[in-house]
């Protein structure tokens, strides 16, 4: 029962929330940035290919090492991952949609947008030109005058709170919402995979989010966290590899989940030792939060802790030899069918064994000093990016395109566009192994160096891997129309998604299905449904019990994502008019006032329209049985929270300890009106849970006199703090630009005073809605929802007042 | 794996195996974790050698070595130095896009684009940055640390034969970045005093 694709309306595409059409988004956008992220890089492969040549200028060349970097790691791996993960992960745990469907759209919004700043940096001064890692100082205002920085950070932050909503989002359904029956332990090992990177997202991204802002407001307002000569450029090394080593398995993983489930498919049985597999995932995961010192042996990080990071770096390959073991281990006894799909697979783990042994050279430090910034880390990690991932991911692409559009592709032409693929691809990078004396990120390069030759042959072989690359899409484009029609399960795969019809409709499942304790599964009340044999093609599934309709039409989270990009485009783009000044704060009014103003009303219609999600009842949802989705969702992000105030007050930490003088206590800040703020904010605390109390017994006139007194106090709070930042900036003493102690101050009240303030806003909004009679007894979770954040914001105060001014 | 992947390809007349996974079961779980525990331990022994291996390493390219090592190459060379008072120790500044090389002693002056030494004695390099990050390396004698603006970072090595090397920058720091090297030129020791004393 092939559909045909309907040529749909646009508005569909725009207003969509349906997570097999954002899926199907996410896809063709990563596509279309992994097309532009590679034109750069055959580009800057024709630029080397020749010594001293003279195709790119030294700044466009950086510009194009930097943006390839950034597009492939942010825009191309995580989303084409997360495509699949949208399109398939509800399938296979046997939900209807995400947790939060009209979430989902937002994020993909962000995501588009975000890489929209990215691409426009080119226009606007010159794109960042100093490589993917952002080093500092070479970031600051100083060194990089141009505002193409400063665009694409604003880029990057929107990635981020793109790449946050997903996650909270994933995590939230992939809990909460599996089919009945459904352990944790049966799901198969990609949504494990995702599961796993959502966790290392979660608590990675945040830290780059700190960063970031640090960073834009450094160069923004002539602060100086990462410019000061006292740890500064070391600061920003440490927190941006914290981020910097989980983000490398964030990438890879998703792949990993893939090939695991390929291979088990393709070589008709189980795979060998899943649970191994997955153990070792999480084991890496955890690890890789400890490595991050192993990219700065040679920043000069001291002895200790080079040997700590040697261990748990080295450590950390051990997992991923379970990993590859256990998938070779699958091959024995095995009845292999070699579609495209299982050549990528298999074709990416002998490539990631390579890129994997050639890391283990990278953490042995002694080697690590010969090799540290030359092409064999470039080949290392490019074995590992596009080897493994890239290669695995378009391996997923071949498996699910059948299942996305009822068609199959041309097998014969796919299997050309793998061996093409594979010979380019190592034509491409094995040279550079060689290449151990040459440096990267280099533009040209002189005759005498010895290196045109290999140079020469890595072009080649990049050629040979990106025209492949034609193969795919006009496969995949032609099979669109005229592929043989797929039925619903082509590889007589076991996974959920096979048994549903190819593409499935809108709703999913007709019934859900429940899986009995032996592990066989049942559609809806039709027991008598056959085990073992899959469907007949064409077959309707279950017995056609009622279902809900998800018709999912919003048009909020596309103008919230444009809102958000108008505002940050419109603080970003101004040019600074005097350049002599560390200033580049010169927003271009017009647009932050749109953006500002959409924003709010994008919000408040987001929040008034009536959109229904269905939560079915009865769903396996162990850990979090008696937390309601939404609940869920909000302790998750407020874990991302503590990340990121983390890493703020970290930040703090590492500039006051490094700093060789330091005012004393009492010396800048009133202790008193610290104290009366620390007192106000806890008290406020008490009025919010009055508030729950008074509505959960169905008083309105205490929730009203609760809220009231919470949005008093909490202008209260505001009003003294607005003072003291007031008189400390008329007294002169302490400006943002003059000294440290203010910088660290007014940074990271400030960011409080910003959560504070939103705070403020959601009383307003629950007020009104008070007056108008709601929330009263069954209807309180909104006040308690509100409870959590509020008290979250009141305990990083506790943390702030005394760091700032007790000590 | 490819041997295992040609000899359990499909063929036309091969049967699936018995456990092959279905549509409406979740496959039974499969692996024996004596295999994988086998393998494991033989990587965590191989690792940790690695890790002692490694560990040894770090000593030696992280300490500066002993006197004996050093040649007292002109009187009062490398008095300042703490760790070693033998050694002579030479300050490196990166700048935008060149290398500062700063000799100490009675003839103390910096030079760029050409860093001299004498041949077989051990010599203590401090580099530092006056601007963005840099990473000094001379390959031929596999040092390299980076330029951090705000600290020291300390290498030493024994330049053991006489000739010129290329000194390069192995971290993108501007536009410049391609054409920040230098000139290693190793000395015979006569020659080297010879054009010190003279500076």
């Amino acid at each position: 029962m092939s559909q045909e694709i309907v040529p749909a309306r646009i508005s569909r595409w725009l207003f969509t929330t349906n997570h097999k059409e954002i899926g199907i988004l996410y896809t063709i956008t990563s596509l279309f940035f992994f097309v532009a992220a590679g034109l750069l890089a055959l580009t800057m492969r024709t630029q080397l290919s020749v010594p001293d040549n003279n195709l790119l200028s030294p700044e466009l060349y950086n510009q194009f090492v930097t943006v390839h970097g950034l597009l492939m790691i942010f825009w191309v791996l995580s989303p084409f991952a997360f495509g699949f993960a949208n399109y398939i992960i509800p399938l296979q745990i046997g939900a209807r949609d995400l947790a939060f469907p009209r979430l989902n759209a937002m994020s993909y919004w962000f995501y588009l947008v975000s890489g929209a700043a990215m691409i426009m940096s080119f226009a606007l001064g010159g794109a960042p030109d100093l490589g993917w890692t952002l080093y500092s100082p070479q970031t600051s205002f100083k060194f990089t005058p141009t505002i193409g920085l400063n665009v694409g950070a604003a880029g990057l932050i929107l990635i981020v709170v793109s790449i946050t909503m997903s996650s909270v989002n994933f995590l939230v359904t992939m809990f909460k919402m599996r089919a009945p029956g459904m352990k944790l332990k049966h799901m198969p090992v990609f949504p494990w995979a995702i599961l796993v990177t959502i966790f290392m997202m979660l608590y990675a991204f945040p830290s780059f989010l700190a960063a970031l802002l640090l960073l834009y407001v450094d160069r923004a307002f002539g602060t100086f966290y990462f410019s000061s000569i006292q740890g500064g450029a070391l600061l920003w090394d440490n927190v941006f590899w914290f981020f910097g080593h989980p983000e490398v398995y964030i990438v890879l993983f998703p792949a990993i989940g893939l090939i695991a489930d390929a291979i088990s498919t393709y070589t008709r049985r189980p795979l060998y030792g899943s649970k191994y597999i997955i153990g070792s995932m999480v084991a890496a995961a955890i690890i890789s939060f400890i490595v991050w010192g192993h990219h700065m042996f040679v920043t000069g990080i001291g002895l200790t802790s080079t040997k700590l990071y040697t261990v748990t770096t080295i450590a950390v390959s051990l997992p991923f030899d379970v990993m590859v073991i256990a998938m070779v281990e699958s091959l024995v006894k095995a009845r292999v069918r070699l579609k495209a799909a299982a050549l990528f697979s298999l074709g990416a783990v002998a490539l990631f064994v390579i890129g994997g042994i050639t890391g283990v050279y990278l953490a042995s430090v002694a080697l690590d000093h010969a090799l540290r910034g030359t092409y064999f880390v470039v080949a290392h990690f490019h074995y590992i990016m596009v080897g493994a991932s890239i290669m695995g991911l378009i391996g997923g692409l071949y498996y699910w395109f059948p299942k996305m559009t009822g068609r199959m592709y041309d097998e014969g032409l796919a299997k050309i566009h793998f061996i093409a693929s594979f010979i380019g691809f190592n034509i491409l990078y094995f040279p550079m192994f060689l290449l151990l004396d040459m440096p990267r990120r280099i533009d040209t390069y002189a005759p005498n160096t010895g290196w045109a030759t290999l140079n020469l042959m890595s072009t080649v072989g990049g050629f040979i891997f990106g025209l492949a690359q034609i193969l795919l899409f006009v496969n995949l484009f032609a099979s669109l129309r005229r592929g043989s029609p797929s039925g619903p399960n082509p590889w007589e795969a076991w996974t959920l998604e096979w048994s549903l019809p190819s593409p499935p409709p809108a709703h999913d499942f007709d019934t859900i299905p429940t899986i009995a304790e032996d592990g066989t599964y049942h559609f809806g009340n039709n027991p008598g449904y056959p085990n073992g044999s899959g469907y007949p093609n064409g077959s309707k599934i279950g017995n056609g019990i009622a279902y809900s309709h998800l018709e999912g039409q919003s048009p909020w989270p596309i103008v919230v994502a444009f809102s958000a990009f108008t505002f940050f485009l419109g603080i970003t783009i101004g040019q600074p008019s005097n350049p002599s000044v560390p200033v580049t704060f010169q927003p271009f009014w017009p647009l932050v006032l749109d953006g500002a103003i959409l924003g709010v009303i994008a919000l408040y219609g987001y929040s008034k329209e009536r959109f229904h999600v269905h939560e079915e009842t009865n769903v396996e949802s162990w850990p979090f049985r008696d937390v309601p989705n939404v609940k869920l969702g909000i302790w998750t992000f407020l874990g991302a929270e503590v990340i990121f105030f983390g890493v703020l007050i970290g930040a703090y930490f590492f500039v006051r300890t490094n700093s060789p003088t330091w005012p004393a206590v009492g010396s800048l800040f009133e202790v008193r009106s610290g104290f009366a703020m620390t007192l106000v904010l806890l008290t406020s605390s008490l009025t919010a849970i009055m508030a729950l109390v008074s509505a959960k017994i169905g008083s309105r006139n205490g929730l009203m006199a609760s809220l009231l007194a919470t949005f008093g106090l909490g202008v209260s709070f505001l009003y003294i703090k607005a003072n003291e930042w007031i008189f400390l900036g008329t007294h002169g003493v302490f400006s943002v630009a003059n000294g440290l102690p203010a910088t660290s101050y007014f940074i990271t009240t400030g960011v409080h005073g910003v959560h504070v303030f939103a705070g403020m806003l959601m009383t307003l909004y629950l007020l009104v809605n008070t007056v108008k009679g709601r929330y009263l007894k069954g209807d309180y979770h909104a006040i308690e929802h509100f409870g959590l954040y509020w008290h979250f914001v009141d305990i990083v105060w506790v943390f702030l007042f005394p760091l700032f001014y007790l000590i | 794996m490819a041997f295992l992947i040609i000899k359990y390809r499909e063929k036309k007349n091969s049967q699936d195996p018995d456990d092959t996974p279905r549509l409406g079961r979740i496959p039974i779980v499969r692996g024996h974790g004596r295999n994988l525990v086998i393998t494991l331990s033989l990587s965590t022994i191989i690792v940790v050698a690695l890790i002692f291996g490694s560990f040894a390493a770090v000593d030696t390219l992280l300490t500066p070595p002993n006197g004996t090592w050093c040649y007292g190459l002109v009187p009062g060379y490398g008095a300042s130095s703490p760790l070693n008072p033998d050694c002579p120790r030479i300050d490196i500044i990166g700048h935008q896009f060149y290398w500062d090389f700063r000799y100490p002693g009675p003839h103390a002056h910096t030079d760029k684009y050409v860093f001299r030494l004498p041949v077989n004695g051990t010599v203590v390099l401090d580099v530092t940055s006056s601007d963005v990050f840099h990473d000094f390396g001379i390959i031929p004698f596999k040092i390299k640390t980076d330029a951090v603006p705000g600290r020291t970072n300390t290498i030493w090595f024994v330049p053991y034969q006489t000739g010129n090397y290329l000194i390069q920058c192995f971290e993108l720091c501007g536009q410049g970045h391609y054409y920040m090297n230098a000139t290693l030129t190793v000395m015979p020791v006569p020659s080297f005093q010879q054009w010190y004393n003279s500076t």
